[in-house]
Protein backbone atom coordinates (compact mmCIF):
# COMPACT_ATOMS: atom_id res chain seq x y z
CA UNK A 1 0.00 0.00 0.00
CA UNK A 2 1.30 3.37 -0.95
CA UNK A 3 0.25 6.07 1.46
CA UNK A 4 1.22 9.55 0.46
CA UNK A 5 2.85 11.61 3.15
CA UNK A 6 -0.11 13.78 3.90
CA UNK A 7 -2.50 10.87 4.02
CA UNK A 8 -0.84 9.99 7.32
CA UNK A 9 -2.25 13.22 8.59
CA UNK A 10 -5.82 12.12 7.85
CA UNK A 11 -5.18 8.63 9.24
CA UNK A 12 -3.88 10.07 12.51
CA UNK A 13 -6.66 12.61 12.68
CA UNK A 14 -9.39 10.04 12.14
CA UNK A 15 -7.90 7.63 14.68
CA UNK A 16 -7.60 10.44 17.21
CA UNK A 17 -11.18 11.47 16.50
CA UNK A 18 -12.50 7.93 16.90
CA UNK A 19 -10.57 7.54 20.14
CA UNK A 20 -12.07 10.77 21.40
CA UNK A 21 -15.59 9.72 20.51
CA UNK A 22 -15.16 6.32 22.16
CA UNK A 23 -13.18 7.28 25.25
CA UNK A 24 -13.49 10.99 25.43
CA UNK A 25 -16.25 13.52 25.44
CA UNK A 26 -18.30 13.58 22.26
CA UNK A 27 -19.83 16.90 23.29
CA UNK A 28 -16.46 18.53 22.91
CA UNK A 29 -16.12 17.21 19.39
CA UNK A 30 -19.53 18.39 18.30
CA UNK A 31 -19.03 21.80 19.85
CA UNK A 32 -15.58 21.93 18.30
CA UNK A 33 -17.12 21.20 14.93
CA UNK A 34 -19.59 24.06 15.33
CA UNK A 35 -16.81 26.35 16.48
CA UNK A 36 -14.81 25.24 13.44
CA UNK A 37 -17.63 26.42 11.19
CA UNK A 38 -17.45 29.84 12.81
CA UNK A 39 -13.65 29.94 12.50
CA UNK A 40 -14.05 29.03 8.84
CA UNK A 41 -15.86 32.34 8.25
CA UNK A 42 -12.70 34.16 9.30
CA UNK A 43 -10.40 31.69 7.58
CA UNK A 44 -12.13 31.85 4.18
CA UNK A 45 -11.78 35.63 4.09
CA UNK A 46 -8.15 35.33 5.05
CA UNK A 47 -7.46 32.78 2.35
CA UNK A 48 -9.30 34.75 -0.35
CA UNK A 49 -7.37 37.93 0.43
CA UNK A 50 -4.18 35.91 0.33
CA UNK A 51 -5.17 34.31 -2.98
CA UNK A 52 -5.93 37.60 -4.72
CA UNK A 53 -3.74 40.16 -2.96
CA UNK A 54 -0.96 37.79 -1.84
CA UNK A 55 -0.64 39.02 1.72
CA UNK A 56 -1.60 37.66 5.12
CA UNK A 57 -4.22 39.98 6.58
CA UNK A 58 -3.43 40.31 10.27
CA UNK A 59 -6.46 42.56 10.71
CA UNK A 60 -8.90 39.71 10.03
CA UNK A 61 -9.32 38.85 13.73
CA UNK A 62 -9.93 42.44 14.76
CA UNK A 63 -12.38 42.86 11.89
CA UNK A 64 -14.30 40.01 13.46
CA UNK A 65 -14.23 41.87 16.76
CA UNK A 66 -15.43 45.03 15.07
CA UNK A 67 -18.26 43.08 13.42
CA UNK A 68 -19.29 41.71 16.81
CA UNK A 69 -19.41 45.20 18.35
CA UNK A 70 -21.30 46.64 15.38
CA UNK A 71 -23.93 43.91 15.80
CA UNK A 72 -24.01 44.62 19.51
CA UNK A 73 -24.63 48.30 18.87
CA UNK A 74 -27.30 47.61 16.28
CA UNK A 75 -29.10 45.34 18.74
CA UNK A 76 -28.66 47.22 22.00
CA UNK A 77 -28.69 50.82 20.78
CA UNK A 78 -30.48 51.07 17.44
CA UNK A 79 -33.01 48.25 17.62
CA UNK A 80 -33.61 48.74 21.35
CA UNK A 81 -33.90 52.49 20.67
CA UNK A 82 -36.79 51.96 18.28
CA UNK A 83 -38.35 49.46 20.65
CA UNK A 84 -37.45 46.37 18.64
CA UNK A 85 -36.48 43.80 21.27
CA UNK A 86 -37.86 40.43 20.20
CA UNK A 87 -37.73 37.67 22.81
CA UNK A 88 -35.54 34.63 22.32
CA UNK A 89 -36.53 32.26 19.55
CA UNK A 90 -37.36 28.63 20.37
CA UNK A 91 -34.51 26.84 22.11
CA UNK A 92 -32.02 29.65 21.42
CA UNK A 93 -30.75 32.28 23.81
CA UNK A 94 -31.20 35.08 21.29
CA UNK A 95 -34.02 36.58 19.29
CA UNK A 96 -34.81 38.18 15.97
CA UNK A 97 -32.83 41.40 16.59
CA UNK A 98 -29.51 39.53 16.51
CA UNK A 99 -30.56 37.54 13.46
CA UNK A 100 -31.41 40.75 11.61
CA UNK A 101 -28.34 42.57 12.89
CA UNK A 102 -26.04 40.05 11.20
CA UNK A 103 -26.76 40.99 7.56
CA UNK A 104 -26.66 44.71 8.46
CA UNK A 105 -23.29 44.25 10.13
CA UNK A 106 -22.02 42.29 7.14
CA UNK A 107 -22.96 45.18 4.89
CA UNK A 108 -21.42 47.85 7.13
CA UNK A 109 -18.22 45.90 7.68
CA UNK A 110 -17.75 45.25 3.98
CA UNK A 111 -18.11 48.96 3.33
CA UNK A 112 -15.48 49.60 6.01
CA UNK A 113 -12.99 47.14 4.52
CA UNK A 114 -13.50 48.48 1.00
CA UNK A 115 -12.73 51.97 2.33
CA UNK A 116 -9.69 50.63 4.22
CA UNK A 117 -8.47 49.08 0.98
CA UNK A 118 -8.85 52.37 -0.89
CA UNK A 119 -7.15 54.36 1.87
CA UNK A 120 -4.31 52.00 2.71
CA UNK A 121 -3.76 48.79 0.78
CA UNK A 122 -4.48 50.20 -2.67
CA UNK A 123 -1.93 52.95 -2.16
CA UNK A 124 0.66 50.41 -1.10
CA UNK A 125 -0.13 48.27 -4.15
CA UNK A 126 0.23 51.14 -6.60
CA UNK A 127 3.59 51.92 -5.01
CA UNK A 128 4.45 48.26 -5.57
CA UNK A 129 5.12 47.72 -1.88
CA UNK A 130 6.30 44.20 -0.99
CA UNK A 131 3.71 41.81 0.39
CA UNK A 132 5.70 41.73 3.62
CA UNK A 133 5.21 45.46 3.99
CA UNK A 134 1.49 45.16 3.23
CA UNK A 135 1.17 42.40 5.84
CA UNK A 136 2.80 44.64 8.40
CA UNK A 137 0.47 47.47 7.41
CA UNK A 138 -2.43 45.09 8.09
CA UNK A 139 -1.01 44.49 11.56
CA UNK A 140 -1.15 48.26 12.00
CA UNK A 141 -4.76 48.22 10.83
CA UNK A 142 -5.46 45.45 13.36
CA UNK A 143 -4.12 47.54 16.22
CA UNK A 144 -5.92 50.62 14.93
CA UNK A 145 -9.25 48.78 14.82
CA UNK A 146 -8.71 47.40 18.31
CA UNK A 147 -7.87 50.87 19.58
CA UNK A 148 -11.06 52.20 18.02
CA UNK A 149 -13.08 49.38 19.59
CA UNK A 150 -11.55 50.09 23.01
CA UNK A 151 -12.21 53.80 22.59
CA UNK A 152 -15.84 53.36 21.54
CA UNK A 153 -16.91 50.43 23.70
CA UNK A 154 -14.33 50.26 26.50
CA UNK A 155 -12.32 47.35 27.87
CA UNK A 156 -15.03 45.64 29.90
CA UNK A 157 -16.92 42.71 28.42
CA UNK A 158 -20.19 43.57 26.70
CA UNK A 159 -23.16 41.26 26.52
CA UNK A 160 -25.84 40.58 23.98
CA UNK A 161 -29.33 40.37 25.47
CA UNK A 162 -29.92 36.68 26.15
CA UNK A 163 -32.23 34.29 27.91
CA UNK A 164 -30.79 31.14 29.40
CA UNK A 165 -31.93 27.95 27.73
CA UNK A 166 -31.55 24.22 28.24
CA UNK A 167 -28.79 22.38 26.41
CA UNK A 168 -29.78 19.68 23.96
CA UNK A 169 -29.22 16.34 25.68
CA UNK A 170 -28.34 13.57 23.23
CA UNK A 171 -27.35 9.93 23.83
CA UNK A 172 -23.74 9.23 24.86
CA UNK A 173 -24.04 12.12 27.30
CA UNK A 174 -23.68 14.62 24.46
CA UNK A 175 -24.67 18.11 25.59
CA UNK A 176 -24.87 20.87 23.01
CA UNK A 177 -25.98 24.45 23.46
CA UNK A 178 -28.76 24.95 20.86
CA UNK A 179 -27.14 28.29 19.91
CA UNK A 180 -24.11 26.48 18.56
CA UNK A 181 -26.29 24.35 16.29
CA UNK A 182 -28.03 27.28 14.65
CA UNK A 183 -24.87 29.39 14.50
CA UNK A 184 -22.94 26.49 13.00
CA UNK A 185 -25.70 26.00 10.47
CA UNK A 186 -25.70 29.68 9.53
CA UNK A 187 -21.93 29.55 9.08
CA UNK A 188 -22.24 26.48 6.86
CA UNK A 189 -24.85 28.22 4.72
CA UNK A 190 -22.64 31.26 4.32
CA UNK A 191 -19.68 29.09 3.40
CA UNK A 192 -21.84 27.29 0.88
CA UNK A 193 -22.90 30.66 -0.49
CA UNK A 194 -19.27 31.65 -1.02
CA UNK A 195 -18.57 28.30 -2.65
CA UNK A 196 -21.46 28.77 -5.08
CA UNK A 197 -20.43 32.37 -5.73
CA UNK A 198 -16.88 31.34 -6.59
CA UNK A 199 -18.05 28.48 -8.77
CA UNK A 200 -20.91 30.02 -10.71
CA UNK A 201 -20.97 33.80 -10.39
CA UNK A 202 -19.20 35.90 -13.01
CA UNK A 203 -17.15 37.77 -10.43
CA UNK A 204 -16.49 34.54 -8.54
CA UNK A 205 -14.97 33.14 -11.72
CA UNK A 206 -12.96 36.33 -12.19
CA UNK A 207 -11.73 35.96 -8.61
CA UNK A 208 -10.56 32.41 -9.22
CA UNK A 209 -8.91 33.45 -12.48
CA UNK A 210 -7.11 36.33 -10.77
CA UNK A 211 -5.96 34.15 -7.88
CA UNK A 212 -4.70 31.60 -10.39
CA UNK A 213 -2.84 33.99 -12.70
CA UNK A 214 -3.05 37.75 -12.11
CA UNK A 215 -1.22 38.78 -15.29
CA UNK A 216 -3.28 36.55 -17.53
CA UNK A 217 -6.50 37.76 -15.96
CA UNK A 218 -5.39 41.32 -16.65
CA UNK A 219 -4.55 40.63 -20.28
CA UNK A 220 -7.78 38.69 -20.71
CA UNK A 221 -9.57 41.94 -19.90
CA UNK A 222 -10.75 41.16 -16.37
CA UNK A 223 -11.28 44.30 -14.31
CA UNK A 224 -9.02 43.44 -11.40
CA UNK A 225 -10.14 46.45 -9.31
CA UNK A 226 -13.65 44.99 -9.18
CA UNK A 227 -12.21 41.58 -8.35
CA UNK A 228 -10.30 43.12 -5.45
CA UNK A 229 -13.43 44.90 -4.25
CA UNK A 230 -15.41 41.65 -4.26
CA UNK A 231 -12.61 39.95 -2.38
CA UNK A 232 -12.84 42.54 0.38
CA UNK A 233 -16.64 42.47 0.43
CA UNK A 234 -16.69 38.70 0.93
CA UNK A 235 -13.81 38.71 3.38
CA UNK A 236 -15.22 41.61 5.43
CA UNK A 237 -18.78 40.37 5.53
CA UNK A 238 -17.78 36.82 6.52
CA UNK A 239 -15.53 38.22 9.25
CA UNK A 240 -18.39 40.37 10.54
CA UNK A 241 -20.80 37.44 10.63
CA UNK A 242 -18.17 35.19 12.23
CA UNK A 243 -17.35 37.82 14.87
CA UNK A 244 -20.99 38.24 15.79
CA UNK A 245 -21.55 34.50 15.99
CA UNK A 246 -18.44 34.06 18.09
CA UNK A 247 -19.60 36.73 20.52
CA UNK A 248 -23.08 35.18 20.73
CA UNK A 249 -21.72 31.68 21.30
CA UNK A 250 -19.28 32.93 23.96
CA UNK A 251 -22.07 35.00 25.51
CA UNK A 252 -19.80 38.05 25.64
CA UNK A 253 -17.48 40.18 23.58
CA UNK A 254 -14.18 41.81 24.46
CA UNK A 255 -11.78 43.95 22.43
CA UNK A 256 -9.47 40.91 22.25
CA UNK A 257 -12.12 38.40 21.13
CA UNK A 258 -11.09 38.42 17.47
CA UNK A 259 -7.36 38.81 18.03
CA UNK A 260 -7.45 35.63 20.11
CA UNK A 261 -8.77 33.60 17.22
CA UNK A 262 -6.49 35.16 14.61
CA UNK A 263 -3.90 32.49 15.30
CA UNK A 264 -6.34 29.57 14.97
CA UNK A 265 -7.73 30.96 11.73
CA UNK A 266 -4.23 31.43 10.33
CA UNK A 267 -3.53 27.84 11.37
CA UNK A 268 -6.73 26.74 9.58
CA UNK A 269 -5.68 28.49 6.39
CA UNK A 270 -2.20 27.00 6.42
CA UNK A 271 -3.56 23.56 7.28
CA UNK A 272 -5.98 23.60 4.36
CA UNK A 273 -3.56 25.15 1.89
CA UNK A 274 -3.16 28.90 1.49
CA UNK A 275 -5.54 30.39 -1.07
CA UNK A 276 -7.95 27.43 -1.02
CA UNK A 277 -11.42 28.25 0.35
CA UNK A 278 -12.36 24.57 0.74
CA UNK A 279 -9.04 24.03 2.50
CA UNK A 280 -9.85 26.89 4.88
CA UNK A 281 -13.17 25.25 5.77
CA UNK A 282 -11.68 21.80 6.37
CA UNK A 283 -8.72 23.34 8.19
CA UNK A 284 -11.02 25.33 10.45
CA UNK A 285 -13.09 22.24 11.28
CA UNK A 286 -9.98 20.25 12.20
CA UNK A 287 -8.57 23.12 14.25
CA UNK A 288 -11.92 23.77 15.96
CA UNK A 289 -12.42 20.14 16.93
CA UNK A 290 -8.83 19.68 18.06
CA UNK A 291 -8.87 22.81 20.20
CA UNK A 292 -12.11 21.88 21.91
CA UNK A 293 -11.26 18.20 22.28
CA UNK A 294 -7.93 19.07 23.88
CA UNK A 295 -9.74 20.62 26.82
CA UNK A 296 -10.64 17.10 27.94
CA UNK A 297 -7.04 16.75 29.11
CA UNK A 298 -5.44 20.14 28.88
CA UNK A 299 -6.12 23.48 30.46
CA UNK A 300 -8.13 25.57 27.96
CA UNK A 301 -5.31 28.14 27.92
CA UNK A 302 -3.38 25.64 25.79
CA UNK A 303 -5.95 25.74 22.98
CA UNK A 304 -3.90 28.05 20.73
CA UNK A 305 -0.87 25.83 21.32
CA UNK A 306 -2.90 22.86 20.09
CA UNK A 307 -3.83 24.77 16.92
CA UNK A 308 -0.23 25.66 16.34
CA UNK A 309 1.10 22.19 16.94
CA UNK A 310 -1.24 20.88 14.27
CA UNK A 311 -0.24 23.66 11.90
CA UNK A 312 3.47 23.01 12.38
CA UNK A 313 2.97 19.26 11.96
CA UNK A 314 1.20 20.00 8.69
CA UNK A 315 3.96 22.30 7.49
CA UNK A 316 6.50 19.56 8.14
CA UNK A 317 4.50 16.84 6.38
CA UNK A 318 3.00 18.78 3.51
CA UNK A 319 4.02 22.43 3.38
CA UNK A 320 1.34 23.33 0.83
CA UNK A 321 -1.46 22.15 3.07
CA UNK A 322 -4.12 19.48 2.65
CA UNK A 323 -5.60 21.02 -0.49
CA UNK A 324 -2.54 22.80 -1.80
CA UNK A 325 -1.02 21.90 -5.14
CA UNK A 326 2.65 21.27 -5.36
CA UNK A 327 4.78 23.67 -7.33
CA UNK B 1 -3.64 52.19 -43.83
CA UNK B 2 -2.32 49.94 -41.10
CA UNK B 3 -4.66 48.20 -38.67
CA UNK B 4 -1.99 48.49 -35.99
CA UNK B 5 0.57 51.26 -36.21
CA UNK B 6 3.33 51.32 -33.60
CA UNK B 7 5.38 54.49 -33.88
CA UNK B 8 8.75 55.14 -32.23
CA UNK B 9 8.10 53.39 -28.94
CA UNK B 10 10.49 53.70 -26.02
CA UNK B 11 9.80 51.46 -23.04
CA UNK B 12 11.49 49.41 -20.35
CA UNK B 13 11.41 48.16 -16.79
CA UNK B 14 12.03 50.70 -14.05
CA UNK B 15 14.96 52.86 -15.07
CA UNK B 16 16.22 50.43 -17.70
CA UNK B 17 15.13 51.29 -21.21
CA UNK B 18 14.71 48.17 -23.36
CA UNK B 19 12.98 49.46 -26.50
CA UNK B 20 14.51 52.36 -28.37
CA UNK B 21 12.18 54.00 -30.84
CA UNK B 22 10.67 50.79 -32.20
CA UNK B 23 8.10 51.03 -35.01
CA UNK B 24 6.00 48.35 -36.70
CA UNK B 25 2.95 48.31 -38.92
CA UNK B 26 0.44 45.52 -39.27
CA UNK B 27 -1.96 45.70 -42.19
CA UNK B 28 -5.42 44.24 -42.00
CA UNK B 29 -5.53 40.56 -42.86
CA UNK B 30 -1.75 40.15 -42.71
CA UNK B 31 0.40 37.81 -40.72
CA UNK B 32 3.31 39.84 -39.40
CA UNK B 33 6.28 38.25 -37.67
CA UNK B 34 8.79 39.77 -35.27
CA UNK B 35 12.03 37.85 -35.02
CA UNK B 36 15.33 38.56 -33.31
CA UNK B 37 17.74 37.18 -30.76
CA UNK B 38 16.79 36.36 -27.20
CA UNK B 39 16.48 39.39 -24.99
CA UNK B 40 16.08 41.81 -27.89
CA UNK B 41 12.80 43.15 -26.51
CA UNK B 42 10.22 41.28 -28.60
CA UNK B 43 8.04 40.24 -25.66
CA UNK B 44 8.49 43.68 -24.14
CA UNK B 45 7.09 45.27 -27.31
CA UNK B 46 4.02 43.02 -27.21
CA UNK B 47 3.44 43.89 -23.56
CA UNK B 48 3.50 47.58 -24.41
CA UNK B 49 0.99 47.08 -27.23
CA UNK B 50 -1.49 45.18 -25.03
CA UNK B 51 -1.24 47.66 -22.16
CA UNK B 52 0.71 45.55 -19.66
CA UNK B 53 3.73 47.84 -19.78
CA UNK B 54 3.91 51.61 -20.08
CA UNK B 55 5.26 53.28 -23.22
CA UNK B 56 7.59 56.12 -22.18
CA UNK B 57 7.58 57.66 -25.62
CA UNK B 58 5.88 57.11 -28.95
CA UNK B 59 2.40 56.37 -30.15
CA UNK B 60 0.34 53.28 -30.88
CA UNK B 61 -2.72 53.41 -33.12
CA UNK B 62 -5.28 50.71 -33.67
CA UNK B 63 -7.91 51.29 -36.37
CA UNK B 64 -6.61 54.86 -36.54
CA UNK B 65 -7.33 55.58 -32.85
CA UNK B 66 -4.57 56.09 -30.32
CA UNK B 67 -4.35 53.21 -27.84
CA UNK B 68 -1.05 54.28 -26.30
CA UNK B 69 -0.99 53.27 -22.64
CA UNK B 70 -4.61 52.12 -22.66
CA UNK B 71 -5.58 49.60 -20.00
CA UNK B 72 -5.42 45.91 -20.97
CA UNK B 73 -9.19 45.88 -20.51
CA UNK B 74 -9.67 48.59 -23.12
CA UNK B 75 -7.35 46.74 -25.52
CA UNK B 76 -9.41 43.57 -25.13
CA UNK B 77 -12.63 45.50 -25.69
CA UNK B 78 -11.23 46.92 -28.93
CA UNK B 79 -10.80 43.40 -30.28
CA UNK B 80 -7.15 42.59 -29.61
CA UNK B 81 -6.45 39.13 -28.16
CA UNK B 82 -3.04 38.45 -26.67
CA UNK B 83 -1.56 35.03 -25.97
CA UNK B 84 1.50 35.38 -23.73
CA UNK B 85 4.45 33.06 -24.13
CA UNK B 86 4.09 31.13 -20.89
CA UNK B 87 1.28 30.62 -18.40
CA UNK B 88 -1.30 31.46 -21.02
CA UNK B 89 -4.19 29.42 -19.59
CA UNK B 90 -5.82 29.39 -16.15
CA UNK B 91 -4.37 26.11 -14.89
CA UNK B 92 -6.71 25.76 -11.89
CA UNK B 93 -9.81 26.23 -14.00
CA UNK B 94 -11.49 23.81 -16.37
CA UNK B 95 -11.17 24.10 -20.12
CA UNK B 96 -14.76 25.22 -20.29
CA UNK B 97 -14.17 27.94 -17.70
CA UNK B 98 -11.05 29.10 -19.55
CA UNK B 99 -13.10 29.51 -22.70
CA UNK B 100 -15.99 31.13 -20.87
CA UNK B 101 -13.98 33.93 -19.23
CA UNK B 102 -13.69 36.06 -22.43
CA UNK B 103 -17.45 35.84 -22.94
CA UNK B 104 -17.99 37.12 -19.39
CA UNK B 105 -15.57 39.97 -20.00
CA UNK B 106 -17.00 40.98 -23.37
CA UNK B 107 -20.60 39.85 -22.78
CA UNK B 108 -21.16 37.74 -25.86
CA UNK B 109 -23.18 34.54 -26.20
CA UNK B 110 -20.88 31.81 -24.92
CA UNK B 111 -22.85 28.74 -25.99
CA UNK B 112 -23.00 29.74 -29.62
CA UNK B 113 -19.35 30.71 -29.90
CA UNK B 114 -18.26 27.62 -27.96
CA UNK B 115 -19.83 25.35 -30.58
CA UNK B 116 -18.03 27.18 -33.34
CA UNK B 117 -14.70 27.14 -31.56
CA UNK B 118 -14.98 23.44 -30.75
CA UNK B 119 -15.47 22.71 -34.43
CA UNK B 120 -12.15 24.41 -34.98
CA UNK B 121 -10.43 22.65 -32.07
CA UNK B 122 -12.29 19.36 -31.60
CA UNK B 123 -9.55 18.01 -29.33
CA UNK B 124 -10.84 20.26 -26.53
CA UNK B 125 -14.38 18.93 -26.75
CA UNK B 126 -13.75 15.68 -24.89
CA UNK B 127 -12.01 17.41 -21.98
CA UNK B 128 -14.31 20.31 -21.22
CA UNK B 129 -14.46 19.65 -17.48
CA UNK B 130 -10.81 18.84 -16.85
CA UNK B 131 -8.47 21.38 -15.32
CA UNK B 132 -6.30 23.15 -17.86
CA UNK B 133 -3.26 22.40 -15.69
CA UNK B 134 -3.51 18.71 -16.58
CA UNK B 135 -3.15 19.32 -20.33
CA UNK B 136 0.02 18.58 -22.30
CA UNK B 137 2.03 21.48 -23.72
CA UNK B 138 0.46 21.19 -27.16
CA UNK B 139 -3.07 20.94 -25.80
CA UNK B 140 -2.46 23.93 -23.58
CA UNK B 141 -1.33 25.94 -26.59
CA UNK B 142 -4.49 24.87 -28.43
CA UNK B 143 -6.60 26.00 -25.49
CA UNK B 144 -4.75 29.32 -25.35
CA UNK B 145 -5.51 29.87 -29.06
CA UNK B 146 -9.14 28.90 -28.59
CA UNK B 147 -9.44 31.23 -25.59
CA UNK B 148 -8.01 34.08 -27.67
CA UNK B 149 -10.16 33.34 -30.72
CA UNK B 150 -13.49 32.81 -29.03
CA UNK B 151 -14.06 36.55 -28.78
CA UNK B 152 -13.65 36.94 -32.58
CA UNK B 153 -10.72 39.36 -32.30
CA UNK B 154 -9.69 41.52 -35.21
CA UNK B 155 -6.05 41.24 -34.16
CA UNK B 156 -4.38 38.30 -32.46
CA UNK B 157 -1.00 38.82 -30.81
CA UNK B 158 1.03 35.66 -30.15
CA UNK B 159 4.28 35.41 -28.21
CA UNK B 160 6.40 32.44 -29.27
CA UNK B 161 3.59 29.91 -29.53
CA UNK B 162 5.93 27.12 -30.64
CA UNK B 163 8.30 27.47 -27.68
CA UNK B 164 8.71 24.28 -25.73
CA UNK B 165 6.70 22.16 -28.17
CA UNK B 166 7.96 19.04 -29.92
CA UNK B 167 8.81 19.61 -33.63
CA UNK B 168 5.62 17.80 -34.66
CA UNK B 169 3.47 19.87 -32.31
CA UNK B 170 5.25 23.02 -33.46
CA UNK B 171 4.47 22.21 -37.10
CA UNK B 172 0.81 21.73 -36.33
CA UNK B 173 0.83 24.98 -34.36
CA UNK B 174 2.15 26.82 -37.42
CA UNK B 175 -0.56 25.20 -39.54
CA UNK B 176 -3.17 26.38 -37.05
CA UNK B 177 -1.76 29.90 -37.10
CA UNK B 178 -1.80 29.97 -40.88
CA UNK B 179 -5.39 28.78 -41.05
CA UNK B 180 -6.52 31.27 -38.38
CA UNK B 181 -4.95 34.00 -40.49
CA UNK B 182 -6.55 32.67 -43.69
CA UNK B 183 -9.91 32.81 -41.96
CA UNK B 184 -9.48 36.58 -41.79
CA UNK B 185 -7.85 37.26 -38.42
CA UNK B 186 -4.88 39.61 -38.56
CA UNK B 187 -1.94 38.18 -36.64
CA UNK B 188 1.13 39.72 -35.05
CA UNK B 189 3.49 37.01 -33.89
CA UNK B 190 6.86 36.82 -32.14
CA UNK B 191 8.68 33.62 -33.05
CA UNK B 192 12.05 32.00 -32.39
CA UNK B 193 11.56 29.60 -35.25
CA UNK B 194 12.31 32.30 -37.83
CA UNK B 195 12.44 30.11 -40.92
CA UNK B 196 9.06 28.58 -40.29
CA UNK B 197 7.33 31.81 -39.51
CA UNK B 198 8.91 33.88 -42.28
CA UNK B 199 7.80 31.30 -44.84
CA UNK B 200 4.17 31.99 -43.97
CA UNK B 201 4.41 35.66 -42.91
CA UNK B 202 3.38 38.55 -45.14
CA UNK B 203 5.86 40.78 -43.43
CA UNK B 204 8.65 40.42 -40.91
CA UNK B 205 10.56 42.69 -38.56
CA UNK B 206 13.99 41.94 -37.20
CA UNK B 207 14.51 43.38 -33.75
CA UNK B 208 17.89 43.43 -32.00
CA UNK B 209 18.95 45.14 -28.78
CA UNK B 210 15.62 46.92 -28.67
CA UNK B 211 15.93 48.51 -32.10
CA UNK B 212 14.41 47.95 -35.53
CA UNK B 213 17.08 46.34 -37.74
CA UNK B 214 15.47 45.16 -40.96
CA UNK B 215 11.91 44.92 -42.17
CA UNK B 216 10.68 43.39 -45.39
CA UNK B 217 8.31 40.77 -46.76
CA UNK B 218 8.62 37.33 -45.19
CA UNK B 219 10.13 35.80 -48.33
CA UNK B 220 12.66 38.60 -48.82
CA UNK B 221 13.81 38.25 -45.23
CA UNK B 222 14.18 34.49 -45.68
CA UNK B 223 16.54 35.04 -48.60
CA UNK B 224 18.28 38.10 -47.17
CA UNK B 225 21.87 37.03 -46.42
CA UNK B 226 22.17 39.42 -43.46
CA UNK B 227 19.15 37.94 -41.80
CA UNK B 228 20.34 34.44 -42.64
CA UNK B 229 23.72 35.05 -41.03
CA UNK B 230 22.36 36.63 -37.93
CA UNK B 231 19.09 34.98 -37.12
CA UNK B 232 18.30 31.96 -39.21
CA UNK B 233 21.23 29.88 -38.04
CA UNK B 234 24.16 28.85 -40.25
CA UNK B 235 23.17 25.40 -41.54
CA UNK B 236 20.35 24.39 -43.90
N1 LIG C 1 9.88 41.93 -15.90
C1 LIG C 1 11.10 42.36 -16.28
N2 LIG C 1 11.80 43.14 -15.45
C2 LIG C 1 13.04 43.59 -15.79
N3 LIG C 1 13.63 43.30 -16.95
C3 LIG C 1 12.97 42.52 -17.82
C4 LIG C 1 11.67 42.01 -17.53
N4 LIG C 1 11.27 41.25 -18.57
C5 LIG C 1 12.28 41.31 -19.48
N5 LIG C 1 13.29 42.06 -19.04
C6 LIG C 1 14.52 42.36 -19.78
O1 LIG C 1 14.19 43.02 -20.96
C7 LIG C 1 15.00 42.59 -22.03
C8 LIG C 1 14.13 42.15 -23.18
O2 LIG C 1 13.37 41.03 -22.77
P1 LIG C 1 12.24 40.40 -23.66
O3 LIG C 1 11.39 41.47 -24.19
O4 LIG C 1 11.60 39.33 -22.88
O5 LIG C 1 13.11 39.77 -24.84
P2 LIG C 1 12.69 38.73 -25.96
O6 LIG C 1 11.23 38.48 -25.85
O7 LIG C 1 13.08 39.39 -27.24
O8 LIG C 1 13.51 37.50 -25.71
C9 LIG C 1 15.89 41.48 -21.49
O9 LIG C 1 17.16 42.05 -21.21
C10 LIG C 1 15.23 41.09 -20.20
O10 LIG C 1 16.18 40.70 -19.25
MG1 LIG D 1 10.19 36.70 -25.32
Amino acid sequence: MNIKNYDYFWVIFIIALSALIIFGQPSLIINGLLLGFIYSLGAIGLTLVFGILRFGNFAQGDLMTLGGYISLTIVTVIFAGIGFTGSALGPFTFGLPIVLAIPLTMLLTSIIVVILDQLIYKRLRTRQASTMLISIASLGVAIMIRGLVQFLWGNEPEYFPRESKQFYMLPLDIRIPPDNVILGLMAVLMTLGVYLFLKYNKYGKFMRATANNPNLSLSTGINTSIVIMWTWIISGSLAAAGGTMLAVSQAQILPMTGWKILLPIFASVILGGIGKPIGALVGAIIIGISMEASTAWLNPTYKPAVAFTIMIAMLLVKPNGLFGEKD
Amino acid sequence: MALLDVQNINAGYGETEILHSVSIQVNEGNLVAIIGPNGSGKSTLLKVIVGLLEAKKGNIEFMADSITNSSPQKIVELGISYVPQAENVFTNMTIKENLEIPSLVLKFNFKKRLEEILELFPILDTKMNTKAGTLSGGQRQTLAFAKALISKPSLMILDEPSAGLSPIMADSTFETIESINKSGVTILIVEQNAKKILSIADRGYVLATGENKIDDTGLNLLTNPDVGMLYLGGSN
